[in-house]
Parts: C-alpha cells; sequence; structure tokens
C-alpha cells in the first residue's frame, strides 16, 4: 500500500498533476531527476580510478603466500592468471598455486597442479622444480617408489650437475626418513646416494658428516641399528605375563602385568574351585583379555621402542640437513639451512 | 579318583559358559563392521561400530555416569574411556577390547616417561592415541 502511494504521487510530479503549481512541481522534479542521473553518470568518472596492475595483483598474492595465507594465495593467482594471461609471470603463478596447495597440505590437488605444469616440459621455467616437488607430493602421498621413480627420470634427463645432485640428496632422504624405522638397507641406499653427489656440491650439502653418522650407527650398540628390539621375541617372551615388557625395558608395566595376570588367573581359579562356575567363567574371561593385551601391549612396546630410536637418530641428522625448496621470490632457488647451534 | 572326576565336570562347565559368553559376543563383533564400498568416503578407521554394541555400550554407560563422578583422572590423552571407544570404533570388539586391556594396563606407568607430552585444559597428560598403538600393523 504504502509503495502504491508513493508511485502515485511520483506520477503526479512528473505528469505536472494539475494546474499551474503542479506543472512548475512537474518540471522541478524532471531537472532533479535529470541532475541526479547526470551525478551518477559523471562522478565515478570524474573521480580516482583504480586501476590494478598485474604487479599490483601478483603483489597482492605473494603478500598472502608469505603470510602462509594459502586459500586467499591461490584466488588472487587465479586472478592473475585469469585478468594478465599473457604475462610473463603467469608460470610463476601456477607454481605457486600448486605450491600453495602443497604447503596446505592438500598434497593431491598440489600433484596435480605439478603434473600438469611439469607436462609443459622439462625446459618450461618450472618444469624441474615441478618434478622435485612431484616427488614430494608422492612421498606425504605414502608413494615412494613413485617419488624415487620420479627423481631417477629427473636425474636421467638432466645433465645440470647441480639439478642432479640435488636430486641424489633427496633420494638419499627419501630412504632415510620416509619409513618410520629405520633399517640397515635403508641406510646403505641413503649412503649410496649421497656418495654419488659430486665433488662441487659435496660440502654444500655436508656429505662428508651425512656419511660419516650414517656409518657410524651401523657400529653403534645403543644406535636404532643394533639396539632394536625384536617384537616376535616380545611377543613370544609375554606368554609369561611381564616378560616381554621386561626384555622392552618397562619394568612398571611388567610388574603390574605380572601381578595383575596372575590375581585374575588366581582369581578365576578360586571362583570355579568354590563352585562358582558363572563368577570363574566371567573373570576368567576377563583376564584372558587382560593376557591378550599384555601380548599385545609387549608387541607394541617393541615397535615403539624402535620407532623412538629412529626417530631420535633421524631428528638428531636432519639438524645437518640442507632444504633445497622452491623459490620464495621470483627466480632461482632459496636454500634454507637449518645448522644446530 | 571321584575328585578328579569332579573337577573334569566341573572344567565342562566352565567351558560351556565361557563358550555361550563367546557366542552371545561374537555376533555383535559380526553387525559392528560397516566397512563403505570401494570408492566412496570412509570413516577414520574405515570401520563404525554399531551403537548397540556390549562393550561400547559399557565403556559409555562409564564415561555417562562413573567418570563424571569418580573425577577426570586419568594421566593420559585421550582418557581410557575415549581410547577405548576410539579402539572399539577402529577395530571392532575383539581388537578394541585386546587394545582396551592394553591401555589400562599401561596408564600411569612407563608410557609417562616415552611418549610425548601435551596440556590438556591446563593440564599436562601423556599423549597416547590409537594411532599411537597400532602403526605397526595398521598402516
Amino acid at each position: 500500500m504504502a509503495g502504491s502511494g508513493v508511485m502515485i504521487q511520483w506520477k503526479t510530479m512528473i505528469s505536472g498533476g494539475k494546474g499551474k503549481t503542479g506543472r512548475f512541481l512537474g518540471i522541478r522534479a524532471t531537472i532533479a531527476l535529470i541532475s541526479m542521473s547526470f551525478c551518477l553518470v559523471v562522478f565515478p568518472a570524474t573521480g580516482s580510478t583504480l586501476i590494478i596492475s598485474a604487479e599490483k595483483q601478483l603483489g597482492l598474492a605473494d603478500g598472502l603466500f608469505s603470510r602462509a595465507e594459502y586459500a586467499d594465495a591461490i584466488s588472487e593467482y587465479r586472478r592473475f592468471s585469469c585478468f594478465f594471461p599473457d604475462h610473463p609471470e603467469v608460470d610463476y603463478a601456477e607454481f605457486r598455486i600448486a605450491l600453495s596447495y602443497f604447503l596446505n597440505r592438500n598434497h593431491e590437488k598440489a600433484l596435480t597442479h605439478f603434473e600438469t605444469i611439469a607436462g609443459l616440459g622439462i625446459d618450461s621455467p618450472y618444469g624441474i622444480e615441478a618434478r622435485f616437488m612431484i616427488s614430494r607430493c608422492c612421498l606425504a602421498l605414502g608413494r615412494q617408489e613413485a617419488a624415487v621413480a620420479v627423481l631417477n627420470n629427473l636425474i636421467s634427463n638432466v645433465d645440470d650437475i647441480d639439478v642432479r645432485d640435488r636430486a641424489y640428496y633427496q633420494l638419499g632422504w627419501i630412504y632415510l626418513a620416509s619409513d618410520p624405522l629405520v633399517d640397515a638397507g635403508g641406510i646403505d641406499r641413503a649412503d649410496a646416494f649421497f656418495a654419488r653427489i659430486s665433488d662441487k656440491n659435496s660440502a654444500f650439502y655436508k656429505v662428508g658428516v651425512l656419511t660419516e653418522r650414517l656409518r657410524a650407527v651401523k657400529e653403534d650398540e645403543q644406535g636404532p641399528l643394533l639396539s632394536q628390539k625384536n617384537p616376535t621375541m616380545a611377543g613370544i617372551l609375554a606368554v609369561f605375563p611381564g616378560a616381554g615388557y621386561v626384555y622392552c625395558g618397562r619394568y612398571h608395566d611388567a610388574l603390574m602385568s605380572f601381578l595383575f595376570n596372575s590375581a585374575m588367573a588366581y582369581a578365576a581359579y578360586e571362583a570355579v574351585d568354590a563352585d562358582l562356575e558363572a563368577l570363574g567363567s566371567l573373570i576368567g574371561i576377563t583376564g584372558l583379555g587382560f593376557y591378550a593385551g599384555s601380548v599385545y601391549g609387549s608387541v607394541s612396546a617393541a615397535h615403539k621402542y624402535n620407532r623412538a630410536n629412529a626417530m631420535n637418530f633421524l631428528n638428531n641428522l636432519k639438524e645437518i640437513r640442507v632444504e633445497a625448496l622452491p623459490a620464495t621470490g621470483r627466480d632461482g632457488i632459496a636454500v634454507r639451512f637449518r645448522v644446530p647451534f | 579318583m571321584s575328585r578328579i572326576i569332579y573337577r573334569r565336570h566341573k572344567s565342562g562347565r566352565v567351558f560351556f559358559i565361557v563358550l555361550a559368553i563367546l557366542l552371545i559376543s561374537f555376533p555383535v563383533v559380526g553387525q559392528e563392521q560397516d566397512r563403505p564400498e570401494q570408492g566412496g568416503t570412509a570413516h577414520v578407521g574405515a570401520t563404525k561400530t554399531n551403537d548397540t554394541a556390549l562393550m561400547p555400550a559399557t565403556v559409555e554407560l562409564f564415561k555417562k555416569h562413573i567418570s563424571p563422578i569418580d573425577g577426570d583422572r586419568c594421566p593420559m590423552y585421550p582418557s581410557c574411556s575415549q581410547y577405548s571407544l576410539d579402539a572399539f570404533n577402529k577395530h571392532g570388539l575383539l581388537m578394541g577390547w585386546i587394545m582396551t586391556c592394553d591401555r589400562l594396563l599401561r596408564c600411569g606407568r612407563d608410557e609417562m616417561t616415552s611418549a610425548p607430552r601435551i596440556m590438556v585444559n591446563g593440564r599436562q597428560r601423556c599423549y597416547d592415541s590409537v594411532e599411537n598403538n597400532d602403526f605397526w600393523w595398521e598402516r
């Protein structure tokens, strides 16, 4: 109703209503309308105009990326690629999109994007970097064999000694750190890849220290290789409650396991002996669960012991790791050091 | 002689009671596995426990009615009852039960020195999840 009222009034103003006064009002309304239209059309054009240049757009995306706001960075890099498709930095933007997915732990999408970039050819601006990143994505997705294959393929297709050395270094670390347990085979393979790094880059990658530590760990009685606990042995020993835990160095757990299982077995026996078969059965079944739990726990303790030892060793080794990460600027490779002090 | 015969008779009865309990339990094991079809969206651990399962219901009962009175005393995170539910949800009745017993035996002892510490509600606890205990066979 209110709307129709306004309409009638407006119609009266435009048509001028009746009489002189009405005509005068009609002229004023028309002038006002033309003025408003003029203001609406002219003023935005005469005000300050913001033109987003390619550099500004890319700067915005880079800023978001550097602040680790990867989802927003992806949108802005996409906007850049869309509005400036002929700009020379489009490859850079596409690579940054893939990298943002990787750093955002969306490894599947990152892999797809890096594969697209790698598909442009090994000589394309980010062809080699994309291959390194594909390997890392595969590793993050648990596809170790694929990660190794990508790097081996890169080594066989590239003559650049720096790229090859970097691939050898990354391959060595794949064999060292991808499995939660360190085994002699993995150490030997890693050692072999580190040994292939050229003299030119061996100091840069600290090959001497690495190989020295890898060889030392094979002879270290307390190291992750020689001090490993055998999970099968722990399980067999756990047939006698607590013995498996003792083998793994868990003496409190061993004592508790021994006392609890003994008490349950004795209680079940006493209950049955006192003609309380139902109670005896209930205690027996409960005790059986704890007995099985004790065996399971012993095997698990051996695995956890080995894993903790391996992680400790790897963490010490990672202190001297040189990480060659994809460029954070627009050209070249940024290298990040982590040196103990 | 009669004593030996009597004992054999008793052990037979115990055997049948145990068998009856196991027969009652195992259909529950069969029902609780609700594996998603291939290509479908998997739940965490790829299994889902039937809410009517005996043991998880017991643990829920403990969590709802006993634990609030008994107090928040478990020094580990997740607490033993939550760990138990996680184990049942992920591995079903049999392995869930074994892992629960294992956890109850270990709670507050040697694990405290080896597992990482985390702060939960302003209190330091020892982090010991199901994933930390099945990593060697559940990859």
